[in-house]
Order: C-alpha cells, then structure tokens, then sequence
C-alpha cells in the first residue's frame, strides 16, 4: 500500500525509548479510511504505547507519525484531533453529561445551537438520549463507557482510539457492548484502533488485527487470516492456545510434507520454504481434531492414545489425550445431546487432515517462555 | 441484635474516643471560658463572677480592638492570597514530578519546616530580617542600599515571615487533591482540543478546588490565631487581634477580658472561613 488518500493513520517505522529502555521497534502501521483495527498483544508488548504515539500523548524516538496524509510528529495532542476512550473512561466528574460530551465543542467555540445538536445527535448515538443533566457519579459502568465514546465522536475525529475500553465492564455487559460498538462503527464509518488483549474481542471486532510482541509487529491481516495462517509460532500460540508438537521435516511429496515428531509422521500441506530437515512446530488447533474409536478409513493423520481426562462443558467436553511417546493433544469435541463420547482412560484415535496443520519453523527451545 | 442495632454501636465505637477527648479538652474548657468571659474585674484586680455584658462591651467601644481587628483580617487576607499564589504552582510541579525520587524530596522539603519548632522558624526571619541580619549586610555589601532597610517590626515582615510558617497548610491539602485525579483526565481534556491551559482551567483547577478550599481554610484559621511567629518579628505593638489577647491576659491579667476577646476572635475565625469558603465555591462555580 503506498501513501494513498484512503490512508487516514500511518506509522513509519516508529521506535519508541523510555529513557534507556525500548518499547517499540520500528512499527509500520497503516490503517485504511473507515477500518476497525485492533492491536492485540500480552501487556508490555507496545499496544497503548502505540495509541499514545497515535494520539500524541507520547513522543516518538524515530519515525514518522501521519494522520490523513500529514506528518504529526510535531503536532501538540490537543491539535491533532483524534478521539479517545479512554480505560479508565477520563469522563470528567465535576460535569454532567451534556457538558462531558459538549467539552471538545465549547473548545472549538461552535454556538449554543450547534453544540447542543451534536451532543443530542452524539447521545442518541450511543442510545442515552434524555441522560443529558445526569452527573456522571450516577452513571453505571455502561453508561459510563457510552458517555465517553459519544464524548469522543462529538467532536468528529479524524480516528477513533480506544484504550481498552470493555476492561472495566463485567463480561455480559462486555459482550453486549462489543455488538453495539460494531454496528456504532459501521454506522458512523469512522476509523478506528482499538488497543486489546482479549482475543476474542480482537477476533469478533476487527476488519484488521495487529499482533504485537515486545515492542515488535508480529503479523498483520484479518482475523481469519491471523487464526488459519499465524506467520509465527507467537501468533499460533496467542489466537487459540493451539496443540503444539515438535520435530522436524522428514519427506516432501508434492504439495505435502511429513514431518517426525517422537514416533509419529504428521503429514501437512507444504508451506513454502521449508527444506527436508528443518527443525520445525506443529500447530493443531484443538477443534480441527476429532477422536475416533479405530483409525477412520483414508485419514491422513491418525495418531493413538488413551484419554488422560476430559473438561465437561455441556455443548463440548475437552479431551486431553496422552500419545504414545508420552506427549499429548487437547481435542475439543461439540456434543449434541450433553453426554461426552469417551471416558478417561479409553483408547483413542485422533485423527485430522494435512490441511489443518500449521507448520511453522521453530523448536522448542526457541519457544521457551511463551507459555507452552 | 439487629444489623441496624449493630451497625450504629460500631458508629458509635468508631466515634466515642474522639468525642471523649473533645468533650474533655475543647468544649468543657470552652465553656469554662465563656462564664469567665462574663465575669468582671474591678479596678483592684478583683474577679466578680457575674453575669455581664461588660467585657463584649469594652471591646465593642475601644479604637484599639477595632485596629486589631483590621490588622488581623489584612494580615489574613496578605497571607491567605499569597500562600494560594505561592503554594499551589509549587504543589501543582511537586505532584507532577516526573520521578518517584524527585517528587519524595520534594515532599520531604515541604514538610520539613513542620518537624522544627515555629519559634526556631521565626528567629531565622528576625536573624534575616534584622537590621544587622543576612538580607541587610548583603544589600549594604553589594552597593544597592548604602544603610540598612528597617524591615524587621514591619507589617511586610510579619506577612513573609508567617507565610513561610503557614504554607505546607495550604500545600498539603492541595497536594492531596491534584494526587487524586485520575491522570487522564488532563489527557482526555487535551485530546478534545483543550490546550494545556485550557485544560487547568477547566479541569485541573475545579477538581482541586475541595484541596483549594480545605487549605484556604486551615490557612486563615491559623493566621488569625498566630501569636509567636509577629511577636518575634515585630514586637509586641503589632495591632493583631492573637497579640492583643495575649497582652490583655498575661500583662493586665485582665482573665475575663482575655476569655471575651478569644471568643470574639473564635466567631470571627468562623465568619471569615465561611465567607472565604463562600468566595471559592462561587469562583468554583463561575469554573465550571
């Protein structure tokens, strides 16, 4: 993508110190007009160090900070005209609603009239229309939360930020507002990054999701892109908490590879580069899995082992099966009518197709400390 | 027993040692004060435990009650304003400092006059102010006055010399204030397009105001009742209303007269708390 009109946001290779020590190595970033794009990472990985950066709370070291097309670098926070949620909300406490929301307005000194219709056309947004005179101490979590998001969309930014704003709500609340903030965003069609470390919410909101890791892009693309193709065995690990088994590649045929781990051949579609004894990871993501008494006919992975235990969810149950060679497997299973198929203990086979293992270069130790 | 039943015993618990004490130590002392401040002297020294007016009388009629009055309410204003114009930029930078060293000094500075008596504090302002002192020789040395500044016994004198006593009072409550503001707020306020004054004006400044108020108030309440620190500074004369008791207790023993002009000076503290408290809440309303 090159610097074209659509571009509202751009990073360019943006580093960031604290004093002597490094939060951000050179992001590139660009966010496309209208775009819901979430930066996902474990804290400490640089997400709201990049939406401070954004907003200009933050100073880059190096690199350039564009907005529409124009270098913010030097640009004060209160000219750069982007709308904040804040975590913490930040709705100011000695205000009412109306005035909360009329902030940003009485600043750029537009009349009374105008000001009021906006606030009206920024409450009904967020469905509190006729909330205008109530203090903001009276306000629930919920209420709170819209408050801040129409404060932020009053003033009609040129990108909406918002700094894990579902953090503070329980996790009802918390997945009715996630619905609500999607259809708020396709309705206004404003550009929007949203600073996460819930996957879920980074996978239900997105058009775009940022996986970021020490300060480092790990991958960028769609939800769908990031959960099927992870690039690396971080991004695999953070979107799913998948199997994880190790070894290295023995044989290529066509578009297939085998690779061995312990006593097992696993066979996977070929991903580009990788040579006849790379060492490497496999990722099976527990649901791509299923558990079969005997192996099934014409299965191209069909690997034994005993049930160790299983988790009872009531629609699924969670197996965690034990290999031969004393490794094991998580297979989610959906049960339709609430009793689970096997018990621990029981002989398995877990069987699944070449196409839904993901083969990515790595060993173990080179995935020390990722919490496998 | 009921919860209701419970809950008011442990109200009650919570609150008995603080009331004991007060009882015993302010308002039975208070009132003891108040029979005396009824009471008459005659002209042979002699206390006549009556029932009049006559003390409240004497300060009602007498020119140098009056003076004392005025000079006490323009020191308080002098001192009050001043300690808000130096104290709350300082506590304003003290609480936004950047490390969590620099700031912990800093408050140690701040507190540290406390921890010295208010009289060691005050002679260093005669050891300065004094007409052979440090700020006297130094002028003379450098040229700019050729004979000394008379500044110790003036009125200017007792202002300097009490705001630097009074000071952490107002920085303190204030302090406490701007450290309770959630940090985003002059974030978010910035990010709405106010510009870094605009966002003290609109939001710093009105949600520090209770610390503002808590602070103005202890401020007064202790200018209008200091006695050592211009009685060390500028002498006994100085019409200000905590002197002028002390020279009517302790030089004329005049006891009633004494106990009739510290509860003048008690419902006088009040009144200027309440009408000060008054200003600010207006002010703070006009913020907003």
């Amino acid at each position: 993508m090159s610097a074209s009109v659509d571009v509202d946001v751009q990073l360019r290779d943006v580093s960031m110190h604290y004093g002597s020590a490094p939060v951000l190595h050179g992001v590139d970033l660009e966010v496309c007009k209208g775009e819901f794009l979430s930066l996902l990472g474990p804290s400490g990985c640089g997400k709201t160090t990049t939406l401070n950066l954004i907003a200009g709370f933050l100073a880059p070291t190096r690199g350039t900070i564009s907005l529409r097309g124009r270098v913010v670098n030097d640009v004060p926070p209160y000219r750069r005209n982007t709308g904040m949620v804040f975590q913490s909300y930040a709705l100011f406490p000695h205000m009412n609603v109306f005035d909360n929301v009329a902030f940003g307005l009485k600043i750029r000194r537009l009349g009374s009239q105008e000001i009021t219709r906006r606030v009206k056309e920024a409450l009904s947004l967020v469905q509190l229309e006729g909330l205008d005179a109530r203090p903001i101490r009276q306000l629930s979590g919920g209420q709170q939360q819209r408050v801040a998001i129409a404060r932020a969309l009053a003033i009609d930014p040129l990108v909406l930020l918002m700094d894990e704003p579902l953090s503070n709500l329980d996790a009802q609340l918390r997945r009715q507002m996630r619905v609500e903030l999607r259809r708020l965003q396709r309705q206004v069609g404003i550009t929007t990054i949203f600073v996460t470390h819930d996957q879920e919410e980074a996978l239900t909101l997105s058009d775009r999701l940022v996986l970021m890791n020490g300060g480092r892009i790990e991958q960028v693309g769609t939800p769908v892109e990031l959960y099927r193709k992870p690039r690396t065995p971080f991004v695999a690990q953070f979107l799913g908490h998948p199997n994880f088994l190790f070894g290295e590649v023995v044989d290529r045929r066509g578009t297939k590879m085998g690779v061995r781990t312990g006593q097992h051949t696993i066979w996977a579609t070929c991903p580009d580069q990788l040579m006849v004894g790379a060492p490497v990871a496999v990722v099976l993501r527990a649901e791509s899995a299923v558990l079969r008494p005997a192996p099934p006919p014409g299965s191209e992975n069909a690997v034994p082992g005993t049930i160790d235990y299983t988790v009872y969810l009531g629609t699924s149950a969670e197996y965690e099966v034990r290999l031969a060679d004393g490794s094991r497997l998580r297979v989610v299973e959906q049960i339709a009518n609430g009793i689970p198929s096997y018990s621990d203990g029981e002989p398995v086979v877990v069987s699944w197709s070449s196409e839904d293992t993901i083969v990515l270069p790595g060993s173990r130790e080179s995935m020390k400390g990722m919490g496998l | 027993m009921s919860r209701g039943w419970r809950q008011r015993l442990a109200v009650g618990g919570l609150l008995a040692p603080a009331v004991v004490l007060l009882v015993l130590f302010f308002v039975l002392p208070s009132v003891d004060l108040f029979r005396l401040s009824l009471a008459w002297m005659d002209p042979q020294r002699a206390i006549h435990p009556d029932v009049s007016l006559s003390n409240y009388r004497a300060f009602a009629v007498n020119p140098y009650f009056h003076r004392m009055v005025w000079g006490s309410l323009k020191l308080t204003v002098w001192v009050a304003c001043l300690c808000l114009l130096l104290g709350y930029p300082a506590t304003y930078y003290m609480v936004h400092a950047r490390s969590t060293m620099y700031r912990t000094v800093l408050y140690a500075v701040v507190v540290s006059p406390l921890l010295i008596s208010v009289i060691v504090r005050s002679y260093g302002w005669v050891v300065l102010l004094a007409n052979n002192g440090v700020v006297n020789g130094t002028l003379v040395a450098l040229g700019i006055v050729h004979q000394p500044i008379r500044m110790l016994g003036t009125f200017g004198s007792v202002v300097v010399a009490t705001v630097h006593v009074l000071l952490p009072f107002m920085m303190l409550p204030i302090a406490s204030a701007l450290q309770g503001l959630d940090p985003a707020l002059e974030r978010a306020a910035q990010n709405l397009g106010a510009t870094p004054l605009q966002t003290f004006w609109r939001v710093t400044l009105p949600l520090s105001m209770p610390g503002v108020v808590a602070g103005t108030s202890l401020v007064i309440a202790l200018t209008l009742g200091i006695f050592i620190t211009p009685l060390l500074v500028a002498g006994p004369l100085q019409p200000l209303f905590a002197i002028g008791i002390y020279y009517v207790t302790l030089s004329e023993l005049n006891f009633p007269l004494g106990a009739a002009l510290s509860f003048v000076l008690l419902v006088f503290t009040l009144a200027v708390i309440g009408l000060a408290s008054r200003l600010l809440g207006l002010i703070h309303r006009r913020m907003v």
